[in-house]
């Protein structure tokens, strides 16, 4: 890889072509890899696919461009501090609609920050939900019976079904 | 393991975000399908959310209160309550019914979720109960050897080693020879169901009183304690897996010898020390952070608080980052928020008994309690 390069392209699952940062790309170990071995120079016509759709690749990539200083070169409490209330903000975003996919995508990419980060936000989401909210948004048929759910009430009064 | 059926997220990475869900959330999504009733009861499970659990969580959203009350004549009856972080006056009883606690017992020590109640050092019974008031699963500890007619139970602590992942209760006993008195230390594991004592411990130049343990913070005991010659108070820490105590020098030029007017809390992730002198006009609330640990500790005074016309106030823990939680003379409890600089009252009904007041920063957990029954 020439030194020179500062910005690397990808394609998205769906086949759209992204930048990317060289120092925003070695917050994922898979990319870090990539850039080592794949040629990047204008010459070359090979571009790396991301298995990683282009709505959530924008928000993976929009995430490393921001993170990439501070992960590179250390930075003040302040700094750290902006950058907690940066990511709150972005993650403000539906559940089911683009979060799981981002922490699928940060699952596949090694980025532990960004995977921790989605982890907790869709926990802090999920956790005032009621049980036909979590049904809905993960697909699942209550599968007790009546005669069970009638035990588990038993069991645990106060536990509800709905 | 059973593979959960039409799902859009991979089972492992649907675990991963389980497990970071708090307790009280999960025991109601157990009636979402018989998957996550099972899931949340394996025991791999189990240890994944108590890791994150340690790791991220600050502990200080909700406060469980010790309160007595009067029933009777004298009889006091004890009672549990929850603080929750949202609604400051709404208060829950979480009243445990054990036979042989039920005159009188402290919480003696938290850890993870697991309180450590006793019957305490006036009531004359030894016996230590380890309970978790989420999944009401308890157990009884073993008699101690130590019990003789020339020695009492002092205080007992409750702490975690997350080296053998056991729960361990270490207890002092003051014990008259007939010609000194002494102290002893015996170590209880959950996982051996046992007692051990602890022999160089260390505590010959040491005094304690009654309900000297004051807090277990990141593998560490603490208890208060003083000097045999000059009885000037100090915290002595017991370092989980080292049999010595070690002397933490307490800031200068402050006067803790009066045990309602200080506590041991943790504020922002560090050991905070909560001093209150004084009263009316006079009245002032310092309040230091310990940087490090051990010997090389040093305290930072970060505030002092001099402008709320309380008597004498008793302060407990901190809780919501930034309050403190403080019992005045006539039993009130008052919240107090250090950077806003407002007070609020706290409603606690059945006018509790005067100065009874225990509080503990808990959290729901699943933790298991090894050996243990249910409460029915």
């Amino acid at each position: 890889m020439s030194s020179s390069v500062e910005a690397i392209t990808v394609l998205s699952s769906d086949g759209d072509e992204f930048k990317i940062t060289v120092s925003a790309a070695k917050l994922s170990k898979p990319l870090n890899w990539m850039l080592e071995d794949v040629c990047f120079s204008d010459d070359c016509d090979e571009v790396p696919t991301i298995e990683v759709n282009s709505k959530t690749l924008v928000k993976v990539i929009e995430y490393c461009e921001k993170h990439a200083p501070r992960a590179n070169s250390g930075a003040s409490d302040s700094d750290a501090e902006e950058l907690k209330k940066w990511d709150i903000e972005f993650m403000k975003m539906d559940v089911k609609d683009i979060l799981f996919h981002i922490l699928m995508a940060a699952n596949y990419l090694h980025m532990e920050g960004l995977y921790d980060l989605a982890c907790q936000t869709a926990a802090d989401l999920m956790k005032g939900m009621t049980v036909s909210q979590i049904r809905k948004i993960f697909h699942i048929k209550n599968d007790f019976s009546s005669e069970e759910q009638e035990q588990l009430r038993r069991q645990h009064p106060g536990c509800s079904f709905d | 393991m059973v593979r959960q059926p039409n799902s859009n997220l991979p089972q492992e990475l649907l675990e991963d975000i389980l497990s970071r869900v708090p307790y009280k959330s999960l025991s109601r999504f157990k009636c979402v399908s018989k998957f996550w009733y099972a899931l949340f009861s394996d025991p791999k499970f189990q240890a994944l959310h108590l890791s994150h659990f340690i790791k991220h969580h600050t502990f200080d959203n909700s406060v469980l209160l010790g309160l007595s009350f009067p029933s009777g004549l004298n009889l006091q009856n004890y009672k549990l309550f929850s603080l929750s972080g949202n609604d400051s006056s709404a208060v829950d009883n979480l009243l445990p019914k054990f036979k042989l606690l039920s005159t009188k017992f402290r919480i003696s020590g938290h850890c993870n979720g697991i309180l450590c109640l006793a019957g305490g050092y006036w009531s004359h019974n030894d016996e230590v109960i380890l309970y978790n008031p989420a999944t009401r699963e308890f157990t009884s500890l073993p008699d101690s050897k130590m019990r003789s007619n020339s020695s009492s139970a002092l205080a007992v602590g409750l702490g975690y080693d997350s080296r053998t992942d056991d729960y361990k209760v270490v207890r002092i006993w003051s014990v008259d020879t007939g010609v000194y008195t002494t102290n002893r230390v015996e170590v209880y594991s959950l996982n051996t169901d046992s007692w051990t004592r602890m022999y160089n411990s260390n505590t010959r130049d040491f005094d304690f009183a009654e309900d000297c343990f004051a807090l277990f913070f990141k593998g560490t005991y603490y208890w208060w304690g003083s000097k045999r010659g000059d009885k000037s108070t100090i915290i002595l820490g017991l370092t989980m897996g080292h049999e010595d105590f070690l002397k933490v020098s307490v800031p200068d030029n402050v006067d803790i010898s009066k045990s309602n007017g200080r506590s041991l809390a943790v504020w922002k992730q560090s050991i905070s020390l909560i001093c209150c002198s004084g009263s009316g006009l006079n009245m002032s609330i310092d309040i230091w952070v310990m940087k490090g640990s051990g010997v090389q500790c040093s305290w930072t005074k970060m505030q002092s608080v001099t402008s709320l016309l309380l008597e004498e106030p008793k302060p407990l823990v901190f809780w919501k980052e930034n309050e403190i939680l403080l019992e005045t003379t006539n039993g009130e409890i008052k919240s107090y928020n250090v950077v806003t600089q407002k007070i609020k009252d706290l409603k606690i009904e059945g006018n509790p008994v005067l100065h009874s007041v225990q509080a503990v920063n808990y959290e729901a957990t699943l933790v298991p309690i090894k050996g243990g029954s249910y409460l029915t």
